[in-house]
């Protein structure tokens, strides 16, 4: 049976096409404003990328803030449940998941069956999500991905104090204007984003084995700082499609 | 229709020709609350008797039993949240006083700020539910230059507690020179109410149960925070009983307790959300009902009501909602964690381990009840059914 999982976030969209229960294909795109045309883009994407005609596909699951506007969907579930089915995909023993996405990140922990036992959301906030990283990847005119060697390359350990985005971006500001090394400026950012995900996994009961999933994943920097407090984290090789993959997974119990 | 003509609506008596097309819109209990709440406001303005503010958790009985005309300005904030004028009530108070103040607060002092209510001859608060209450009815006496009365209840009920706020009560009647002559009488009509919430709190433990959030903590939460002892408050909830009795509806599939009793009271759609997902708001820890009074121990027993509910220390919190959470067969709970609450908030996470041990997964909302800019439709929408995925799989 071929299933497919729309994952429609803020930043982007997902679709994970698999068969019998394994991957086929996969597609990801910017969201932005034309929604509709991009569902269907990715869609087509990922049909293409996994060799099928989309009439193949038996079941659709949506989720993501964006579900409610996937109309040929057979069933929506909130990207909690399809972050925990994924995950487990990825690697069984999963049982809490760090997710950091573009605008909200969250914690979901799994009982020992693998089932949803609790989650806890980042409330109002962007400080711990991947918009926090845009902004300052911005301000320091240093590509996301690059954000990873500046790290190992930090010589000294500076802190950032605002909680908030707009205010760091300030305070980063101010950091280059003072001649701080931009390594260093990365690492702090990268320890403070990374606090305030520690800071919401401590909000509930949380084991072993980690997972981080989200586009955040892809950022070695944050990566790296994250492992200062947690030994080991398991990341898939494409985090980002870790809520459609669930989603499609789930649409062989429809 | 700005607030100021909304409050000018409620001085006039249209409300009586409208009753019976009310009646036929809305049920029973509906009609009574809306003439309830809109006939008081009316006699207040004409002082009719004299008008005195109090709290939510105040013992109603008592100034009903002093011939007085009660106005409650956390009820009357919740309605005028409910009419979309909340954040501007807010807004107005964060012009003089901290944006961090609990937001039922600040849509109270903007009523003040605006004129919005019947002026109190004098104020009477019990000490409930935080220092915020107290705070405000402290501003209001000094606004209206008027005599404020606290009743601090401490946090054990023992003989001696039950015989200070007893005495207090007493004292308060003595500086008030009023006569408590018609205290039989509200005693007794409060008794009669309150065995028909009796009958409807058993009716909830039903499955299917009859009513949900969208009622129990809406027009029945406004009736059970200002109408104990008043004889419209007896047939509010006779009504009630008797439709509920009646009524036929669907099964839930998830039985939910509502947890700190409020709610926001803008335009929202939670009720709509869990209900759509087959969840009930099935029982809320402010439909928690003291024992019946005693009409010979009138004081004595107003004094241990007040003991009574939930709120106060969280080992009390605790006991009271394991015991609601056993009783009402209970799926999930959600607490809605208000802005600014600390006395609710801060026992939240002990509440949510303590039904972790019994089995009961806990949410925990956080937003805003009185001003709709606390509100976020989606991220709500999301934590709401992400925590009925979760009780699915359970």
């Amino acid at each position: 049976m071929i299933t497919a999982g729309i994952d429609i976030g803020s930043l982007s969209t997902k679709a994970v096409i698999t068969k019998n229960r394994k991957i086929i294909g996969y597609a990801i795109r910017r969201t932005g404003m034309k929604q509709e045309e991009i569902l269907s883009e990715v869609f087509q994407e990922a049909a293409n990328k996994a060799n099928i005609d989309k009439k193949n596909i038996e079941k659709i699951v949506a989720t993501g803030y964006g579900r409610f506007n996937v109309p040929f969907a057979d069933k929506i579930y909130t990207e909690i449940t399809c972050h925990a089915k994924g995950a487990l995909y990825f690697f069984p023993k999963t049982r809490t998941i760090i997710d950091i996405g573009g605008q909200d990140s969250k914690v979901i922990s799994l009982d020992d069956s693998g089932r949803l036992n609790d989650f806890v959301m980042n409330d109002r906030c962007a400080a711990g999500t991947g918009r926090f990283l845009e902004v300052m990847s911005e301000a320091l005119d240093i590509k996301l991905s690059k954000f990873g060697d500046y790290f190992l390359k930090s010589k000294k350990n500076l802190r950032m104090s605002s909680v908030c985005t707009v205010f760091a971006e300030s305070e980063v500001i101010s950091l280059i204007a003072k001649k701080e090394r931009k390594e260093d400026i990365i690492k702090a950012l990268c320890m403070a984003i990374s606090e305030r995900i520690i800071a919401l996994v401590g909000r509930i009961e949380t084991r072993d084995e980690f997972l981080l999933s989200g586009g955040v994943a892809k950022n070695k920097g944050v990566v790296y700082a994250l492992k200062e407090h947690i030994k080991v984290i398991n990341i898939p090789h494409e985090p980002q499609i870790t809520g459609a993959l669930g989603a499609a997974l789930l649409a062989y119990e429809i | 229709m700005d607030e100021k003509t909304l409050s000018s609506l409620m001085k006039i008596p249209f409300i009586y020709p409208l009753e019976l097309i009310i009646r036929k819109i809305y049920d029973k209990p509906t009609a009574i609350w809306l003439k309830f709440t809109f006939s008081r406001f009316r006699k207040a303005y004409k002082k009719e008797k004299p008008v005195v503010w109090t709290n939510a958790f105040m013992a109603q009985e008592f100034l009903y039993g002093l011939n007085t005309i009660p106005i409650f300005p956390e009820v009357i904030a919740g309605l005028y949240s409910y009419l979309g004028y909340g954040a501007k009530l807010v807004k107005t108070a964060e012009m003089k006083y901290s944006p961090d103040i609990c937001s039922f607060y600040k849509a109270g002092l903007g009523m003040i700020s605006k004129d919005l209510l019947p002026h109190p001859d004098f104020i009477v608060s019990t000490s409930h539910i935080c220092n915020g209450v107290v705070k405000f009815f402290e501003s209001a006496a000094r606004f209206y230059n008027c005599p404020f009365y606290l009743i601090n209840i401490p946090y054990e009920k023992n003989r001696e507690n039950i015989k200070f706020v007893s005495k207090r009560l007493k004292d308060i009647k003595k500086a008030l020179n009023l006569k408590d002559d018609k205290l039989n009488e509200s005693i007794y009509l409060s008794n009669q109410a309150r065995k028909y919430m009796d009958m409807i709190n058993s009716l909830r433990k039903k499955s299917p149960c009859p009513i949900h959030g969208n009622e129990s903590l809406g027009y029945m939460l406004a009736m059970y925070f200002s109408s104990w002892g008043s004889k419209e408050g007896m047939l509010f909830y006779k009504a009630l009983y008797e439709n509920l009795r009646k009524r036929k509806v669907k099964k839930e599939k998830y039985r939910i307790l509502w947890l700190h009793h409020v709610r926001p009271y803008y335009e929202n759609n939670i009720m709509e959300i869990l209900l759509n997902k087959k969840a009930r708001v099935v029982m809320d820890e402010s439909s928690y009902l003291w024992d019946e009074l005693n009409e010979n121990k009138p004081y004595d027993s107003m004094a241990e009501k007040l003991f009574s509910h939930p709120y106060g220390t969280a080992e009390k919190r605790i006991k009271i909602i394991k015991k609601m959470a056993e009783d009402y067969n209970i799926d999930g709970a959600i607490h809605f964690s208000q802005w600014g609450c600390r006395q609710s908030s801060g026992s939240a996470f002990f509440i949510k381990e303590m039904l972790k041990k019994i089995g009961i997964p806990m949410l925990i909302i956080n937003g805003d009840v009185m001003d709709e800019r606390g509100y976020e439709p989606e991220q709500i929408k999301t934590r709401l059914e992400a925590f009925i995925e979760l009780l699915e799989g359970k």
